[in-house]
């Protein structure tokens, strides 16, 4: 237990600088973020004329605009789907591995953890030329498969090592004991693994929704109908280079940022724990 | 025993009857196009497509379109990755150039000449007509010539100040200091993608310059683009941007920001395309939009051809080469009504000139839009840059260099050498022949 | 008791799921960047076999110079600027130096949930010449023409973006750290300051060499994003005005798809992962060596 009451505070100068500093920092994010809100509710003609003013009559015009136009309910649905999907699949399949890797004596077991590790450096620019021409052979355009396999593959490396880590940390004797008995190893991961594993998934499943919700170029690149665009995608279509309705798309941005907001507000507290369970078993 | 011969027999001849009318069906079979189109519809200037898709599913109701949009440059590269898989789309924007020389070039579009009969070419500004391909193919009916240079003026602020258009750029100058003492800025512009320098400015100057003879022959490196016409035309941009013509930040505005400015009442002139017209009609006040005129870019020290501005052919949906029968019937069915009488009308009416000769008279031509028709009809049009050379040596090499001129980083001779010994190793313009 | 062979069988079953995703999309595409890097190649048409050619011109190219350098400083800030103000952030919250720390936690962590695309669209709104930061600075010293020309400069262009991606990430590390200091006992910190430690020396003297371990593993989180970095700058600048801001994955980008250079795209983006690679073994050495001492 910690008893906090004996610490000394801070002096006076750290105190001062402490409160400039995230004074400074809480500012810097809530003004932006303030001023896309308030220039949301604002005609495009009036952002143009005067782009800081407060609205002059605040509606939800470009919203409703935005949300119909874009097709935003079908691509928020489409956003779930896929992270969700890709990341209860990258949760399996890594934890999976990760037993496999810490948990048995085989010497191979380095050669798949450098293997995994590798991963970590591969750029998605560098793979998506080629792996289009691969889905295309697989026949995996405009399937939500094609979309979920790359988003899976791509978060293996981090999974994994986090998982690992992880699972290393699990005492043996426990593993053991279910062997003596008798626990056949699939028992052993779905009975004994899984449910310890608690924290570190929170985190991986936090980290994981945070990358996919936000991703961009797979979906845009591996499908063609509307139908099956996620939310960052049918945003930016609002962005022509050559000419841009502000409001509809400050509308669409607040509309992509709020899931994650509410996401995080929610979930913060088990992203900390989650972090820290991680990163400290190194 | 029954006999069950008869009843049998009738039963195979219902199936043959019903078998019948199904397939000796109506003249209309239907068919699905898939179609990916470069297209923003949030901008206003796609205010009429979604009429003109409307109109023609009532005439063709048996014909289904299924549509993708992208717009911008995503739209090019999404679709490269498309034509390295071999797959297609039916039909999709296509430019008339070297912008789409990534599907051109691989034989994938149709040349529609077997469809262009003489009566039907007949309809349209001769200009669109010219070879779009190495044997004289033509792969899309352009709907509207981009031109690229316009001067819009702002006559209320302008006469507020006691100005008036500018005949020569050294006039347009001397008005500089009194509409930046009213606070004001001169010239509107936005450079920030690197492109409207070379596409909405340079091309026109080189053309002012040296004329399109001039460049035929540096496309073939007859001439080079070490040449005075390319050097000088290049340094006019560099003189503008000292005599602080321009917002200062040039370089870091967006194009909206730009004509943003002109719409608010921030800048007496405002350099830019043709195709802004419809969105400054989208953006100001009736009362605002009336005050505008259209000018051509004033006269240069030393320029060749007076008073042009520099075009390229508008793009246009181009049908896949592979499509054949049925499909192929439907697809020219689509491309002659959208780009033909009715859905050229629909251009005219969202404030879109068309290249289909229409009775202006008929229609409620806006105040600007006047100027503008009579404007490009009175000018003879240069090549714009980008749509004849590489995109290599344009995006990687000309666009930035021009900022990088224009921000004094250079010396308009330098880049001219840069850019002509890019041109000279690379460019397939110089490889032909 | 299980036999060897099919306790073999059981852990292939667990990592091989994994390991065939992984390969497939990952590893096959990544070999065949490297074919294609040692080509010249439209997209279509002939392919052109050059061997090392790309490479060696990337190394007299301008532009790739230029995204080299930008890529470094953005590893810099990274590891000089992030880390350690994450960590500063991290423990002045731990030391509850400011009432309401939940409050300041959750308002600085925020920018990292938010996409890269909009935090650039944000941005380029308050930088701007139409802006809100001009703007600002118009109205205070009434010089009317004022727009932030430090992005026209070709040695400081960058500087915004750091700027920027600093307020982006240093959140994600403060959070690791102080998820990790609450781990720490509070006994430690109160034998220290039993011992006359100032505030100053708790922190460099026991709070940091504690999480050395894991700064050095956000060092390498951070080195491999700062390499692969593609989302914020393209959608900010685009690489621009004149190449001044441009990085190797932008570049990258714009050969492979706009230039169509399909070969020296590849080269670069192998480039790019040896980089990499190269940078944290550099890390790792350099830690090693200081964790030996």
């Amino acid at each position: 237990m910690n008893e906090r009451t004996q610490l000394k505070k801070a002096p006076l100068a750290w105190r001062a600088s402490a409160y400039a500093i995230m004074i400074a920092f809480a500012l810097l994010t809530v003004f932006p973020l303030l001023w896309l809100g308030y220039s949301s509710l604002k005609p495009n003609a009036e952002i143009v004329k005067h782009p800081l003013a407060l609205p002059q009559a605040p509606s939800l015009r470009n919203y409703v605009q935005a949300w119909t136009m874009g097709g935003l309910g079908i691509s928020l649905l489409n956003s779930f789907v896929y992270t969700i999907a890709a990341t209860a699949s990258t949760l399996l399949l890594a934890l999976s591995a990760a037993f496999g890797l810490a948990k048995f004596p085989f010497k191979s077991a380095r050669f798949f953890t450098s293997a995994f590790a590798v991963g970590l450096m591969i750029t998605v620019h560098a793979v998506i030329v080629p792996l289009f021409l691969l889905e295309v052979r697989l026949g995996l355009i405009n399937k939500r498969l094609g979309v979920v396999l790359p988003y899976i593959a791509f978060n293996l490396p981090m999974s994994i090592l986090i998982a690992l880590s992880f699972v290393r940390g699990i005492p043996d004797a426990l593993i053991e004991s279910a062997e003596i008995d008798g626990a056949r190893y699939r028992r052993i991961f779905w009975g004994l693994i899984l449910p310890l594993s608690g924290p570190v998934v929170t985190t991986m499943a936090i980290l994981s929704f945070l990358q996919h919700w936000n991703e961009f170029l797979f979906v845009f690149i591996f499908t063609t109908k509307a139908a099956l665009k996620s939310l960052p995608v049918a945003i930016t279509q609002f962005a022509g280079r050559q000419n841009i309705e502000y409001g509809l798309q400050y509308a669409s941005l607040v509309i992509g940022i709020l899931p994650m907001i509410c996401f995080y507000f929610l979930f913060h507290e088990q992203l900390k724990k989650g972090f820290g369970e991680g990163a400290l078993k190194e | 025993m029954r006999d069950h011969r008869i009843p049998r027999a009738a039963a195979v001849l219902a199936c043959v009857l019903a078998g019948a009318a199904l397939f000796a069906a109506p003249a209309a079979k239907p068919v699905t196009l898939s179609v990916y189109m470069q297209n923003d519809l949030a901008n206003p200037q796609s205010a009429y497509w979604p009429v003109t898709v409307e109109a023609f599913q009532k005439k063709y109701p048996e014909i289904k379109l299924e549509f993708e949009y992208v717009s911008g440059e995503a739209y090019h590269q999404k679709f490269q990755a498309m034509a390295a898989s071999g797959d297609i789309p039916d039909l999709f924007t296509c430019y008339a150039g070297a912008r789409s020389g990534y599907i051109l070039d691989r034989g994938m579009v149709k040349d529609l000449r077997p469809y262009l009969t003489e009566s039907f070419k007949k309809s349209y500004n001769p200009a669109i007509w010219q070879p779009q391909g190495p044997k004289g193919e033509i792969y899309i009916i352009s709907p509207n010539m981009a031109v690229c240079t316009v001067v819009y003026v702002n006559t209320k602020l302008q006469k507020q100040l006691g100005l008036s258009n500018p005949k020569t750029l050294d006039e347009l100058v001397a008005q500089v200091p009194k509409i930046r003492a009213a606070g004001l800025e001169p010239l509107a512009f936005g450079n920030k993608a690197q492109w409207q320098a070379q596409s909405l400015l340079l091309s026109m100057l080189t053309d002012r310059m040296g004329g399109t003879a001039w460049f035929d022959q540096a496309m073939k490196g007859q001439a080079k683009f070490t040449d005075k016409p390319f050097v000088d035309a290049i340094a006019v941009i560099k003189k503008m941007v000292d005599t602080k013509l321009f917002p200062a930040g040039v370089n870091q505005l967006e194009g909206p920001q730009a004509w943003g400015m002109f719409v608010q009442g921030k800048a007496v002139y405002l350099l830019d395309a043709g195709w802004r017209v419809s969105a400054l009609k989208g953006a100001a006040t009736p009362e605002d939009y009336a005050t505008y005129a259209a000018i051509a870019f004033p006269a240069v020290a030393g320029e060749k051809v007076h008073g042009s501005s520099a075009a390229t052919l508008g793009e246009a949906l181009a049908m896949n080469a592979k499509l054949k029968g049925d499909k192929a019937d439907a697809a020219w069915k689509f491309l002659s009504f959208i780009y033909g009488q009715e859905g050229s009308e629909i251009l005219m009416k969202y404030g879109t000139v068309p290249t289909y000769k229409l009775d202006y008279a008929k229609f409620d031509v806006d105040s600007l839009n006047k100027q503008y028709i009579a404007l490009i009809n009175s000018q003879s049009m240069g090549y714009v840059i980008d749509a004849k050379m590489d995109s290599e040596g344009v995006n990687n090499l000309l666009n930035p260099g021009i900022q990088a001129v224009m921000m004094g980083d250079k010396s308009p001779a330098q880049l001219a050498a840069e850019y002509e010994a890019w041109v000279a190793a690379n460019d397939s313009n110089r490889k032909k022949k | 008791m299980v036999n060897a062979r099919a306790k073999k069988r059981s852990y292939l079953s667990f990592v091989l799921p994994a390991f065939i995703v992984y390969v497939s999309i990952m590893v096959f595409p990544v070999a065949f960047s490297l074919a294609l890097s040692l080509t010249k190649w439209k997209g279509y048409g002939p392919i052109e076999f050059v061997g090392l050619q790309n490479f060696a011109k990337l190394f007299s190219d301008p532009v790739f110079l230029i995204g080299l350098r930008n890529n470094v400083l953005i590893v810099l800030v990274s590891v000089f600027g992030q880390i350690p103000l994450g960590l500063l952030l991290a423990y002045m919250l731990h030391r509850r130096m400011v009432r309401s720390s939940k409050t300041f936690e959750m308002l600085i962590f925020l920018p990292i949930t938010i996409s890269s695309v909009i935090v650039a669209q944000l941005w380029n709104r308050v930088f701007a010449p139409v802006g809100i930061l001009p703007t600002i600075v118009r109205q205070l010293t009434g010089n009317a023409e004022y727009v932030m020309t430090i992005f026209e400069s070709k040695a400081f262009a960058f500087v915004p973006i750091m700027f920027v991606l600093l307020w982006q990430h240093t959140s994600l590390y403060m959070v690791i750290f102080l998820a990790n200091l609450q781990r720490v006992p509070d006994s430690v910190i109160e034998a220290a300051q039993m011992e006359g430690a100032g505030e100053g020396v708790v922190f460099r003297r026991i709070i940091a060499p504690i999480l050395a371990p894991v700064a050095f593993i956000n060092s390498i989180l951070a080195i491999s994003g700062s390499f692969k970095s593609f989302d914020l700058i393209y959608s900010m600048t685009g690489g621009g005005p004149a190449h001044y801001t441009e990085v190797m994955a932008v570049y990258m980008y714009n050969t492979t798809f706009v230039f169509q250079n399909y070969g020296y795209g590849s080269a670069i983006s192998i480039v790019i992962i040896l980089f990499i690679v190269a940078a944290i073994l550099l890390t790792r050495a350099v830690t090693k060596k200081l964790n030996l001492e």
